[in-house]
C-alpha cells in the first residue's frame, strides 16, 4: 500500500490553500499529525490525487490546493498534490479538508 | 418622466390600446407578451413629445427570480422571489434583487443592452448558499451568494458592486470569453470589476471624481481592519488587518504577481487594468459609465480573443475610443494616459495613430 509520506511515518504535514473567490483572499490551514497519524493517513489515502478536475464554467469560486509533504518539506512519496475545484469538493476531499480546517493551524 | 416594471395585466391593457399616440407602445407591449414568459415585466416609460402629447414607451425589463438555497449547497434552492413581486422579509433576498435590478438598468438604459446574453437572459440568483459560506460566484448559469462567516465576512448581497460584479461575468462569458487563467483571466476579474463599480456609481448618480471606486466595500465584519475588497483607485490600499494580511493588488504591471494560486492571481492582477479605468475615467471626467464605460464595453464587443493580454486589451480600447470618439480626441488621449499610467504598453499597429 502506498504511504502518504516515505521515511518517517509519523512525520509529515497536509496543507490546505484555498485561493480565488471573490475577495480574493488566499487563506492557508495545515496538521502535521502526531499520535493520530494513521487516522489522517487514511483521510488521505481516500481522496482521488489522481483524478483530474476542472471546472471552466463558474468564475469566483475557490480552488483548494492540497498537498501531503514530509515534515522536512520534501515531498511526500507517492507526491500528493492537487488542485481541486469547489464544486469539486466533495466527499473524501471534503472530508480531509473540513478535518484539515478544524484542527490545523491557520496562515 | 416616470419609470416603473410593468405587470403582466397592464401590458395586456396597453398592448389593446387604440388610439394613434399609443400605436408604437402598443406594438412593443403586444411583441413582449408574444414573446415572452407569462411572468415577465417590463419597463414603462412615459415622456411628453414636441406637441405636449404624452408618449407612454414599453421597453425590456429585467426577469428576476431568487431563490434560497437554506444553507445547503444544492442549487437552485427554493424561489423566494419572482420578477414583479412584493419585498420579502430578508434583507439578503431583497437586496440580490434590487442589485440585479440596477445592473440590468445600467447595462440597458446605459449600453442598450438587454441583459447577461443581450436577449432577455432571465436573471437568477441563489442566497444563503452554504454555512458561513464566505464568497460570492457565477456558475455559468446564476449567481450565488453566501451569508460570510459572521467574523471576517458579512453577507454577500450586502454590496451592489459584488452583485453587478457576478452578473458582468455572465456578460464576459457572452461577448469576449475571456479566458479565466493569467493576463486574461485579470482582465475578466477587471472587466466585472469595472462595471461592477459602475452599476453602483450609476445608481447613486456619483462622477468619477466622487465614486468610491472600492469593491465589496461593507462586506467585511467591523472586526476587519479594512473598507473593502478591492480599491480600483489604490489598488493594494482597500484592507491592512493582522489575520487578512494587506491587500495584495498591485497597482501597475511593474509589480505583476506569478502565482499557480487563484488561477494565475486573476483576482491580484486586476488591480492593474482596475486602475488603468479609474485613470482614463478621471482623466475624462464626469459620469464615468458614459464614455470610459462605453469604451470598455465597446471593446468587451469588438471580437477580442479569448486568451488576449493586458497590451491586447489596451490597444482594443484604443480603437474603441478612436472609433467612438475620433482619432485626435481627447477620450483616445485618455485611454492612453491610463494604460501608460499602469505601465502597460498597448500592442501593435492597431494603437498606433
Amino acid at each position: 500500500m502506498a504511504q502518504p509520506a516515505e521515511g518517517d511515518e509519523r512525520s509529515f504535514r497536509i496543507l490546505v490553500v484555498r485561493s480565488g473567490g471573490v475577495a480574493g483572499i488566499t487563506r492557508r490551514w495545515q496538521v502535521e499529525p502526531g499520535d493520530d497519524a494513521e487516522e489522517w493517513r487514511e483521510l488521505v489515502r481516500a481522496c482521488p490525487w489522481d483524478a483530474e478536475d476542472s471546472d471552466t464554467e463558474s468564475r469566483d469560486r475557490f480552488v483548494w490546493r492540497i498537498e501531503v509533504s514530509r515534515s522536512d518539506g520534501q515531498p511526500a512519496d507517492p507526491v500528493r498534490s492537487a488542485s481541486v475545484p469547489d464544486a469539486q469538493l466533495l466527499g473524501p476531499w471534503r472530508t480531509l479538508v473540513d478535518r484539515v480546517q478544524q484542527c490545523g493551524s491557520h496562515g | 418622466m416616470t419609470q416603473g416594471i410593468v405587470p403582466p395585466y397592464l401590458l395586456t391593457r396597453i398592448s389593446q390600446m387604440e388610439a394613434p399616440e399609443f400605436h408604437d407602445a402598443a406594438g412593443a407591449a403586444h411583441r413582449t407578451l408574444l414573446h415572452d414568459q407569462p411572468r415577465r415585466s417590463a419597463r414603462l416609460t412615459f415622456r411628453l413629445d414636441a406637441a405636449d402629447h404624452l408618449v407612454a414607451e414599453v421597453d425590456s425589463g429585467p426577469n428576476r427570480t431568487i431563490s434560497d438555497a437554506a444553507h445547503s449547497e444544492t442549487l437552485p434552492g427554493r424561489t423566494v422571489r419572482t420578477e414583479g413581486g412584493s419585498p420579502v422579509q430578508d434583507v439578503a433576498v431583497d437586496e440580490a434583487y434590487d442589485g440585479l435590478g440596477a445592473t440590468f438598468a445600467l447595462y440597458h438604459e446605459i449600453y442598450g443592452r438587454d441583459s447577461i446574453d443581450g436577449k432577455g437572459l432571465p436573471l437568477d440568483g441563489t442566497v444563503h448558499y452554504g454555512t458561513l459560506y464566505d464568497n460570492a460566484f457565477w456558475n455559468g448559469e446564476r449567481m450565488v451568494f453566501g451569508d460570510g462567516d459572521g467574523q471576517i465576512f458579512g453577507r454577500f448581497t450586502s454590496s451592489v458592486t459584488v452583485i453587478g460584479h457576478e452578473l458582468t461575468h455572465g456578460v464576459t462569458q457572452y461577448t469576449a470569453g475571456l479566458a479565466y487563467r493569467d493576463q486574461s483571466g485579470a482582465l475578466n476579474e477587471s472587466v466585472s470589476d469595472v462595471f461592477g463599480s459602475l452599476v453602483e456609481q450609476y445608481a447613486k448618480q456619483q462622477t468619477a471624481a466622487t465614486a468610491s471606486w472600492l469593491i465589496g466595500e461593507g462586506l467585511f465584519t467591523p472586526q476587519v481592519k479594512g473598507v473593502a475588497l478591492r480599491s480600483m483607485k489604490a489598488p493594494g490600499t482597500a484592507y491592512d488587518d493582522p489575520r487578512l494580511g494587506k491587500d495584495p493588488q498591485p497597482a501597475d504591471f511593474a509589480h505583476y504577481v506569478h502565482t499557480t494560486d487563484d488561477e494565475g492571481g486573476v483576482h491580484l492582477n486586476s488591480g492593474i487594468p482596475n486602475r488603468a479605468f479609474y485613470l482614463v475615467a478621471h482623466r475624462i471626467g464626469g459620469y464615468a459609465w458614459e464614455k470610459a464605460g462605453q469604451i470598455w464595453y465597446d471593446t468587451l464587443l469588438s471580437g477580442l480573443k479569448p486568451t488576449t493580454d493586458f497590451a491586447g486589451f489596451a490597444a482594443a480600447t484604443i480603437v474603441a475610443a478612436a472609433k467612438r470618439y475620433g482619432d485626435s480626441s481627447a477620450e483616445v488621449a485618455a485611454v492612453r494616459a491610463g494604460w501608460t499610467g499602469v505601465g502597460v504598453t498597448a500592442d501593435g499597429a492597431a494603437s498606433r495613430g
